[in-house]
């Protein structure tokens, strides 16, 4: 017979009998429309899950930061015990040698040191109704933003600047002198740090509120360097403790043109106090207690470092500065060949530089000023024999002043904490065990295995569907052409009396079950894909709440889903269905149409 | 004059697990080509298993079937299936017709099996149902028409490929008088004008003289043939 005519008997069949055909139709366009609607879920779930869990939170685990902590070796090296001092920079830093030793660990595919940007006065004048500084501001190259932010963090040129802000950052600082012009601190309630202190002290410091949301996309210009504000009291050593007294306005005034003086000798002063200025673009907040990083793009540090540099240099007038003056009179960066460093009496006149702690700078010194962008050249001691390691410690020995404004980029770099990048999130167990191995200790408060628990369920919903799509259809296939064909008996005896061929019969019937099963698909089909569209808000009011539960709580950066995701029909997969649906009925009927083919005629036609 | 059937020393024994039924006992018979024959016999005779030795639905225990010449034993299934369709045509007591197709598509249903097609098919269908006087009902379907016009309608469908040989089985069984004598006429108008071959099994006594020759069995076995 040919397929045409085995085609058009089972049309002419299926008109006159249609309530038989449904026997077969129906639980197919119902298998296909619950495909359409399983199978479109599952994939807009996952999409839905990686762009607003996975996408930010798993690209996060590939990263952790490790960190130096000085509390530790305070202990065990007996730190603030008498006679007990002895600090070398490796117990405080990470080095070269730590970044050689952790980019060996498998798995491992990347490692940035976290180095505060050796910059003063940096200040972020337009966010909020006060400025607050930036005291730990951070390079971060591009790969390792995910940590912080899901948002582009790639610097362009001419384009405003991502920064990740630090919420512990948003703190004003103001004076408060309680009506009096002179305070006294006894010699017990100086421990720096301590509450006492700093409620004594005429410098206070409270948090600005703010509300993250709001912060994210915002455009906020920051200054950088500039001189600094001229301290606005004097310090006197009595024997019974600190005496602060309160400067007039004509006192500072007086202190500001003898800084002046001194500074125009030998840089025009308008240029030199005048700070640089950057537009930035929030892209990020970072929220934690044990963070007080600001990052920026690592690229635009290496050009804001020459910048202001070149900032100073330019500044220069042509009298040269005597090797006495530098370090002492005039102070900036240190630069020994190897590493680039805040000379040691950075912190004069200055109020909470050094972290949030506030510092007291230190009597006797406060007669250097600091010069922004001045890199002093000095000699690096030589007696360890690995003089280029960082760390290595520099002599006073002033050479002269450093004028290559690249220095920044080249120099040498040492920071207390580290970004460990891997190659996935399935590495970090494996990862964060060798760094313990090694020393680098890193607890793992991360809650993954919620992730991989959404993931397996998704992952288990499709594997089951695809085998109960496949066990259904089988099952509805066999069961209903048994039925049919059993039906069919007296109908097979005809044909084969009249003619039929046993492959015609087997024909009959497999065109039979493809024609039902294909007008099941296609009314499945239509019905899938309209209940789809239909139950999109259905399913992601679920997702959300489901989201909001259990990964909102744990991990800030969750974004909201977009609704269109939902509506979404996975054509792919259907494709893979409609492709495994015509293999099952063509194979599945194949078993009862030979059974079919095989049935005597004789015992067909007989037993009316 | 050539022969269109020889049957020699045919038996068909069925078995059932521990029992044999003897159901046709060496039969040997021939027939010319042309003529027509009933076989008379009461109902459980073996008539129609007889038939379907005949038109190749059923294999003999043993003996021989020659069909125009030719063993049917020597063909493979699908020779015997194309031989069905091309040279027997069979007319069943209860007519056997598909419910889904019409009287004029059921007629060519044959003619699809052995993959013609088209105006030719059309044509002879319409001129088939005009020869058994159905030329009114092609476009209707069985559940519309009478027993007796559903037998011709089988009738026609059985003569589609331009069979040598009909196997009619109690074609009259379930008819009444009128309609009976309706499908014997056909029967001999189709002996006489188209050179057909028929065979009829019936257990009714009163229509077998209407057939060129007889062959009666009883309990699978021949009784003397009608001269």
């Amino acid at each position: 017979m040919r397929l045409i005519d085995t085609i058009q008997i089972n049309v002419k069949k299926l008109r006159k009998h249609k309530s038989s055909a449904m026997f077969l139709i129906l639980p197919i366009a119902l298998l296909v429309s619950l495909i359409v609607i399983i199978s479109s879920q599952v994939t807009n779930l996952r999409t839905a899950a990686v762009s607003s869990i996975f996408g930010t939170v798993e690209e996060q685990n590939t990263m952790i930061e490790l960190k130096k902590d000085p509390e530790q070796f305070r202990q065990t090296r007996g730190f603030g015990q008498e006679g007990g001092f002895s600090f070398v920079a490796e117990d405080l830093y990470y080095t070269e040698n730590d970044v050689s030793k952790i980019e060996a660990v498998d798995n491992v595919v990347g490692t940035q040191m976290l180095v505060p940007v050796p910059i003063s006065n940096i200040v972020v004048t337009n966010l909020f109704d006060v400025t607050f500084s930036i005291n730990r501001l951070v390079a971060l190259e591009d790969k390792f933003a995910a940590l912080y932010t899901d948002q582009d963090f790639t610097y362009k040129e001419g384009e405003a600047i991502p920064i990740i802000l630090n919420a512990n950052s948003f703190v004003e600082v103001y004076e408060d002198w309680g009506g009096k012009s002179k305070i006294t601190m006894e010699r017990g309630s100086m421990r720096p740090g301590e509450g006492a202190a700093n409620n004594v002290l005429p410098i206070k410091s409270r948090a600005i509120g703010y509300d993250k949301n709001d912060l994210l996309g915002k455009e906020i210009t920051i200054q950088f360097g500039g001189l600094d504000k001229i301290q606005s009291y004097e310090i006197k050593q009595t024997s019974s403790g600190m005496v602060l007294s309160k400067l007039t306005s004509a006192e500072i005034k007086e202190k500001e043109n003898d800084r002046k003086t001194t500074i125009s000798k030998y840089w025009n002063y308008t240029k030199v106090s005048k700070p640089l200025e950057y537009k930035f673009k929030v892209v990020g907040v970072i929220t934690s207690e044990s963070n007080t990083n600001t990052f920026v793009p690592e690229a635009f540090v290496n050009a804001l470092m020459k910048s202001y540099i070149e900032h100073q240099l330019n500044a220069r007038t042509g009298t040269a500065i005597p090797k006495t003056e530098l370090g002492s009179t005039l102070v900036g960066l240190e630069y020994d060949g190897v590493e680039l460093k805040r000379s040691g009496a950075v912190t004069f006149g200055r109020m909470g530089e050094q972290g949030a702690g506030v510092f007291v700078g230190r009597p006797g010194s406060s007669s250097g000023y600091y010069i922004p962008g001045l890199v002093i050249e000095v000699e690096r001691e030589s007696s360890s024999s690995e003089s280029s390691e960082p760390g290595g410690g520099s002599s006073s020995i002033v050479v002269g002043e450093y004028k290559k404004a690249s220095v920044y980029e080249s120099a040498a770099k040492n920071g207390e904490s580290m970004i460990v990048k891997f190659a996935s999130i399935y590495d970090r167990q494996q990862v964060i065990n060798d760094l313990n191995k090694l020393g680098y200790a890193y607890q793992d408060l991360s809650a993954t295995s919620v992730f991989e628990e959404l993931k397996s369920t998704l992952n288990a919903v499709s594997v089951a569907s695809v085998t109960a799509f496949i066990g259904l259809s089988i099952i509805i296939i066999i069961f209903t052409m048994g039925k049919f064909i059993s039906e069919s008996r007296k109908e097979i005896g005809i044909f084969r009396a009249l003619g039929a061929t046993k492959s015609d019969i087997r024909k009959v019937f497999i065109i039979q079950a493809l024609l039902y099963a294909f007008i099941g698909y296609i009314i499945g089909l239509v019905g899938g894909v309209t209940l789809n569209l239909a139950s999109a808000g259905l399913i992601k009011a679920g997702f959300d709440s489901f989201v909001a539960k259990t990964i909102g709580e744990s991990f800030g950066v969750v974004n909201p889903v977009n609704a269109g995701i939902f509506s979404t029909t996975n054509w792919e997969a259907l494709a893979i269905y409609s492709a495994l649906l015509l293999a099952i009925t063509v194979l599945t009927s194949i078993v009862p149409a030979t059974n079919a083919s095989k049935m005597s005629p004789v015992e067909a036609i007989r037993g009316e | 004059m050539a022969k269109i059937i020889q049957v020699k020393n045919l038996t068909k024994v069925y078995k059932k697990q521990n029992s044999k039924t003897v159901v046709l006992q060496n039969i040997t018979f021939d027939l010319d080509a042309g003529k027509s024959m009933s076989i008379v016999g009461p109902s459980g005779s073996g008539k129609s298993t007889l038939l379907h030795i005949l038109g190749g639905l059923d294999n003999p225990t043993s003996g021989e079937v020659k069909i125009d010449g030719q063993l049917l034993s020597e063909f493979s299934d699908k020779e015997l299936s194309s031989f069905r369709n091309r040279k027997i045509g069979f007319v069943f007591q209860f007519f056997h017709l598909q419910d889904y197709l019409t009287a004029e598509e059921n007629v060519a249903l044959p003619s699809k099996m052995s993959n013609m097609r088209g105006k030719e098919v059309e044509k002879k269908a319409k001129e088939l149902l005009d020869l058994v006087g159905l030329s009114h009902r092609a476009k209707h379907y069985p559940n519309e028409m009478s027993g007796g016009e559903l037998q011709r309608v089988a009738i026609a469908r059985s003569l589609i490929n331009d069979p040598k040989l009909i196997l009619a089985d109690e074609p009259t069984g379930n008819l009444d008088k009128e309609n009976t004598n309706k499908v014997l006429e056909i029967f001999e108008k189709v002996v006489a004008q188209r050179g057909v071959s028929i065979i009829l099994a019936t257990h009714d006594p009163h229509i077998n003289h209407r057939f060129q020759n007889e062959l009666r069995i009883d309990k699978g076995v021949m009784k003397p043939f009608k001269t």
